[in-house]
């Protein structure tokens, strides 16, 4: 059997969850309708899950279903943009972003008061691979170039970011999720990033 | 809210009458009418018949005649005396299905309530379905409280939710007679549950904590966790306690 799924059986026995709350999560989307991977088994058909995900997000769920409501929740996992705008001191504050990786935004993007949702996950972005130095401040700018001109297009659908670079020559892709990939040798894929994630922890900040 | 009512124009049709989408405050169909385009209203109530080429949004509908809509449907209280067929989703708050409900693709919401019947290609999401009628459900069947009063044959391919409950009709002299023509059973591939009793019931697989399976079931497999009881006339041919 393939080891990065688990069967619902197995998920219920190992996390300690009834059927009933896993139904409940599905309804409140929770879980995303494309984690239940339908296969034929001898029993019949059986519903699967990707493993990984779904153990952190069932582990999450868990955590945090006392502090928040099951539509706070759902909205918190939801990839779609939530309303709210932050101010720079704000987003300094809540530690989305460093004063670095703020000052290479205004220079870029121009200095903004307040940040929608998306200008603060652009921002997070940003922050997170400078911090992590896998990019250049210089990198920046097209970091958030191609952020700023293609994710709306989007829509809110998951999508992954490549950030590669061959010969020294940086070059950021923004892809919908799971789409194959695959560059010549001379290519480095330096980081991919799934923007679905970004927004997870940045919602969670925000909270 | 009142103000804004206010500047919308009521759309009535009497007699037959062709119009295009658009924002309304109320929509009365009594005679027979084509919209076309998307519909958003107040309120909308179909006494003849009425198509309606785009989507419908609303917070309120009854149909008594003949409704169609070629996109999504989108209302907080809805309910059908007559036939309602709906090309794409259908999302509400409540439901009540009086005559005849048909979906070709999903349907979710709070509260369901089929006297009628119910059709849907996709899946059916509820807090609270309760059925004495008859559905068909092409996908999942997902609610925290299902139940289930069996009239006619009714099926789904998945049930899954917290309490689910199914029953025959009452042993009245009627539906003794009828009993040999109408087939007053639920099909069912797979349920899944915390607490589940069945009656009549074909399944391929019953798995929850408390299971109770009541007179005339055909059930392949049932896995429970904590409590199982089995009514002598019901077959089940495994039976496991996980």
């Amino acid at each position: 059997m393939d080891a990065n799924v688990i069967s619902k059986k197995d998920l219920l026995e190992l996390t300690g969850i009834s059927y009933g709350q896993l139904y409940r999560w599905k309804r409140k989307n929770l879980i995303p309708e494309e984690w239940f991977i339908r296969r034929a088994t001898f029993t019949g058909q059986e519903t699967f899950f990707p493993r990984e995900q779904i153990l952190a997000r069932i582990d999450k769920i868990l955590n945090m279903k006392d502090d928040l409501s099951l539509d706070e929740l759902a909205d918190m996992f939801s990839p779609s943009m939530s309303g709210t705008s932050l101010t720079a001191e704000e987003l300094l504050a809540r530690n989305i972003v460093s004063t670095t990786s703020l000052e290479v935004f205004n220079v870029f993007l121009g200095s903004l008061r307040t940040f929608t949702f998306q200008q603060a996950l652009y921002a997070y972005v940003l922050e997170k691979l400078l911090a992590a130095g896998d990019l250049s401040v210089d990198e920046g700018g097209g970091l958030l170039q191609v952020l700023a001109s293609h994710y709306p297009k989007f829509e809110g659908k998951p999508c992954e970011l490549i950030f590669m670079r061959k010969m020294g020559i940086s070059t950021f892709v923004l892809v919908s999720s799971s789409t194959e990939m695959y560059f010549d040798s001379g290519v480095k894929v330096v980081k991919r990033l799934d923007l679905a994630n970004c927004i997870e922890e940045l919602k969670g900040k925000y909270l | 809210m009142q103000n804004e009512n206010k500047n919308k124009l009521d759309l009535i049709f009497h007699g037959a009458v062709n119009a295009t989408g658009g924002v309304y405050n109320k929509v009365d169909v009594q005679g027979y009418g084509k919209i076309n385009g998307d519909v958003e209203c107040e309120s909308l109530h179909c006494a003849g018949h009425v198509s309606i080429t785009g989507d419908l949004i609303g917070s309120s509908a009854r149909v008594e005649g003949n409704a169609s809509i070629k996109g999504k449907v989108k209302m907080d209280t809805l309910s059908v005396y007559g036939q309602l067929d709906v090309a794409d989703d259908l999302n509400f708050t409540s439901l009540k299905v009086g005559g005849n409900v048909k979906v070709q693709g999903n349907m979710a919401g709070e509260d369901v309530k089929v006297h009628g019947s119910l059709k849907t290609a996709g899946d059916c999401e509820a807090e609270v379905f309760r059925a004495n009628g008859a559905f068909s459900i092409g996908g999942l069947l997902n609610a925290g409280r299902i139940e289930v009063i069996l009239h006619g044959s009714c099926e789904a391919k998945e049930i899954g939710g917290e309490y689910i409950e199914v029953r025959r009709t009452g042993n009245s002299t009627l539906g003794k007679l009828l009993k040999h023509f109408l087939n007053n059973t639920l099909t069912v591939e797979t349920i899944e549950g915390d607490e589940i009793y069945l009656e009549n019931t074909k399944a391929k697989v019953v798995r929850g904590n408390k299971v109770e399976i009541g007179p005339d079931c055909e059930i392949d497999l049932v896995e429970y966790s904590t409590e199982c009881k089995q009514d002598q006339s019901s077959q089940v041919k495994t039976l496991t306690q996980r």
